[in-house]
């Protein structure tokens, strides 16, 4: 056991470079001094980026897309330096979400409490800096409730950290869809641009039935930045496994995979469409004389541009799906040609060929 | 894999195993590890490398999605904690219901050529801690991390099994080959980390605290800016440096990623098709031929690759039902049809797109137009008032800025 133990470090340090992979390391004590400190109580905005381990992020991606249309929830460990968390580690909590929300019950108190202590038995010594839940489909932004759980925690847990993961346009867009955000204390009125800064997505993307949420509590909360970051030995475990996953790269069809998303986005754009053409009735009905030419611009163009915008990205993402299956018919596909006159003769013969 | 090295290792054998096990690896596991070791290795943690991998069985199936790292006690012959083992993996099952995960595996780091005995203790314990003997083995070879070629990982997995010696059974290995297979989820997730080339240096204090805010405050008039010019196509961003638009960056990511793929789909073939080339004439193909195959003849190898050629008719998908009416038409496969409909119904998308941006176009020329007319009347009126019979006639163009007058 000695020996071998002996090899393992021998080894495993040549593996890891200490400059390089520093996020890795974690001081006890300098933590404790930054908790004593407390900088984010005099500065709403003192925290302005996250960086998420390639462990974490995989992990939450996972987790977000298994719950399907509900929205799942878990906790984050890591810590913090200067401006930035540091999320080193994810971990999922026993609860399930109804559609539209995700409320933390006494169950998921003790799972998380009982789960801590054994990370930190196992040498997982941080602590845990904040949670994760999924909006599927909805974007990444923060409900009523979420701003009230968050707005919790940062009283009595700070320094805490919300992230919202959107599983489907994770899927339709070919990127992790993330999001992390921070609750303004009470009272606390944001110096300017209230609405669009806070969703992080811009109103266009949120779907007709929470776009009332969205709207009502936009100014509470403010987006930060993400990153991510991998060890160096997984940039070059990474390297060695596009070697064997390429071949999903090709084979994936996210038309498929994402009709029902799909479906459901066009939906509701026809919803919204229908919205901002009652408005324009509206003001179309007499009003219009009346109103000063600045506000009427204001308020229907708007909502008619917002439109414009989730069509076109509805469409985007559509012609993206068709692309990907346009490159699988390309590379694989026989031809309509080929099917009809003895197809699988050209194919043996071309396999032949070469 | 390493079998071939490992004959001089006496703990695993080559014997071909009865039931051909197929285990499915996901990348999360190895990510887990590796930041396990990295961690480790950095907090300066005592004690092995010993964790535990989660995941699905199905018969002789088994995937590895999961894993997580165990607390070590100090004994030797038992040197899991137990206790700490045991809740740990209850933890593990009550989140992983659906589909019910449970242990499959341990991994440690071991030697690029198998397992020692100072592996077993660990693993002994932990299939009796679950009551299962067939909990795999998989080893992180941390000596073949330099050595990565062609794609190899550097992990080893052993299936173990029991082989009576007179009164006890001792554990033997077997090496087992792996696929590693990914979850749509999980392969944007891995594909978005591999890209980006976020290295984990230390947060530095003071100087990036400008940059970061600056770039906070970049994306908050982005959002604003875009917001504003939403409806004159706010796709190039003044206030940003990088000119190509959201959607643009996309479209070159994916295609990127598909290229890549291609490309590594080319090599393969390529790999194939030199590898063949390579040996000598087959005298199926041309009787007078009378060399013999080669010793070292890999004839696996071979009937892997003719197995491959001779699926490749499965390609040509098979053609639906001609319905009574057309028979003059030409049959048509049913994926292509499903692919034609797909086509025009993403076609319908992208139109409706359009004519979704000419209403909105139309409507802001109406207004426009609206307020031109007015301001046209409105003048008019003064103009009579003032002047009396001089009437103004200017055009259209003119009378989009009425101060001036």
């Amino acid at each position: 056991m000695d020996a071998l133990k002996a090899w393992e470090i021998e080894n495993a340090v040549k593996l890891t470079d200490p400059h390089r992979d520093a996020l890795y390391a974690y001081n006890p004590q300098q933590q404790k001094e930054i908790h004593a400190a407390r900088p984010w109580r005099s500065d709403p905005h003192h925290f302005k980026s996250v960086r998420i381990s390639a462990v974490a992020l995989v992990k939450m991606a996972m987790h977000a897309r298994s719950g399907g249309s509900l929205e799942v929830m878990g906790l984050m460990l890591g810590h913090v330096q200067h401006e930035t968390f540091v999320v080193t580690d994810a971990f999922r909590l026993p609860v399930e979400g109804t559609e539209t929300r995700v409320n933390a019950q006494s169950e998921a108190d003790e799972y998380m409490v009982e789960f801590l202590a054994k990370s930190r038995e196992a040498g997982q010594t941080e602590n845990a800096v904040g949670w994760y839940h999924s909006h599927p489909g909805y974007g990444c932004w923060l409900s009523g409730i979420d701003v009230a759980t968050q707005h919790t925690q940062q009283m009595f847990q700070d320094p805490f950290l919300a992230v919202v993961i959107d599983p489907d346009r994770t899927i339709s867009a070919g990127k992790v869809e993330i999001g992390a955000f921070r609750t303004y204390p009470e009272g606390y009125k944001p110096p300017s641009q209230p609405s669009a800064s806070g969703g992080g997505g811009g109103g266009g993307d949120v779907p007709l039935a929470k776009a009332q949420d969205f709207g009502a509590h936009a100014d509470r909360y403010y987006a930060l930045e993400v990153s991510h970051y991998k060890s160096s030995l997984d940039s070059r475990l990474l390297e060695a496994l596009w070697n064997k996953y390429w071949v999903q790269t090709l084979s994936a069809s996210p038309l498929f995979a994402n009709r029902e998303y799909g479906t459901r986005q066009i939906a509701d754009l026809a919803g919204k469409a229908r919205q901002a053409q009652e408005a324009q009735k509206q003001r179309a009905g007499g009003l219009v004389a009346m109103m000063p030419a600045a506000k009427r611009k204001g308020g229907g163009d708007e909502a008619m541009a917002r439109v414009v915008a989730a069509a076109e990205k509805v469409a985007g993402e559509e012609r993206a799906g068709l692309r990907a299956a346009g490159v699988k018919e390309g590379v694989f596909g026989v031809g309509f040609e080929g099917l009809v006159g003895g197809g699988e003769d050209e194919v043996m013969d071309d396999v032949r060929g070469s | 894999m390493a079998g071939k090295k490992a004959n001089s290792n006496p703990l695993v054998t080559n014997k071909p195993s009865d039931a051909p096990v197929s285990v499915q690896l996901h990348p999360l596991v190895l990510l887990t590890v590796s930041d396990y070791i990295t961690r480790h290795t950095l907090r300066r943690q005592e004690g092995p490398i010993v964790g535990a991998i989660f995941g699905q069985q199905n018969g002789r199936n088994f995937t590895l999605e999961h894993a997580f790292e165990c607390k070590i006690s100090q004994n030797e012959d038992a040197p899991l904690d137990s206790e700490w083992f045991n809740q740990r993996v209850e933890q593990y099952r009550e989140v992983h219901k659906a589909p019910a995960l449970d242990l499959v595996a341990m991994f440690m780091s071991g030697p690029a050529n198998g397992p020692q005995p100072a592996h077993l203790p660990a693993l002994r314990q932990a299939q009796s801690l679950v009551g299962n003997d067939n909990v795999m083995l998989l080893l992180f070879q941390l000596d073949m991390v330099d050595k990565m070629e062609g794609g190899k990982l550097p992990i080893g997995l052993f299936e173990p099994y029991q082989e009576p010696v007179g009164e006890q059974t001792d554990i033997h290995f077997r090496e087992l080959s792996f696929e590693v297979e990914t979850g749509d989820a999980e392969m944007i997730g891995v594909d978005f980390v591999a890209k980006g080339g976020g290295n984990a240096t230390a947060v530095p204090g003071v100087q990036p605290a400008g940059g970061a805010e600056s770039s906070t405050r970049e994306k908050k008039t982005k959002g604003k800016s875009r917001a504003k010019d939403d409806k004159d196509d706010g796709e190039i961003d003044p206030t940003s440096s990088n000119v190509l638009s959201r959607e643009d960056d996309e479209l070159i990511s994916s295609l990127t990623a598909k290229a890549n793929a291609i490309k590594m789909l080319n090599q393969r073939i390529n790999l194939i098709r030199s590898y063949l080339t390579s040996l000598p004439e087959s005298y199926l193909t041309d009787a007078s031929s009378t060399t013999l195959p080669a010793d070292g003849t890999n004839y696996a190898l071979l009937r892997h690759i003719n197995s491959l050629v001779s699926r490749l008719p499965l390609l040509a998908p098979p053609t639906a039902v001609t319905s009574g009416t057309d028979v003059d038409q030409a049959p048509v496969s049913s994926i292509h049809q499903a692919a034609t409909r797909e086509q025009q119904d993403v076609h319908l998308t992208s139109l409706l797109a359009a004519l979704t941006r000419s209403v909105s176009e139309t409507q802001a020329l109406a207004s426009k137009f609206h307020m031109v007319q007015r301001e046209r009347s409105t003048r008019d009126r003064s103009i009579l008032q003032g002047m009396g019979q001089v009437r103004f006639a200017g055009g259209p163009e003119e009378s989009f800025e009425p101060r001036e007058y």
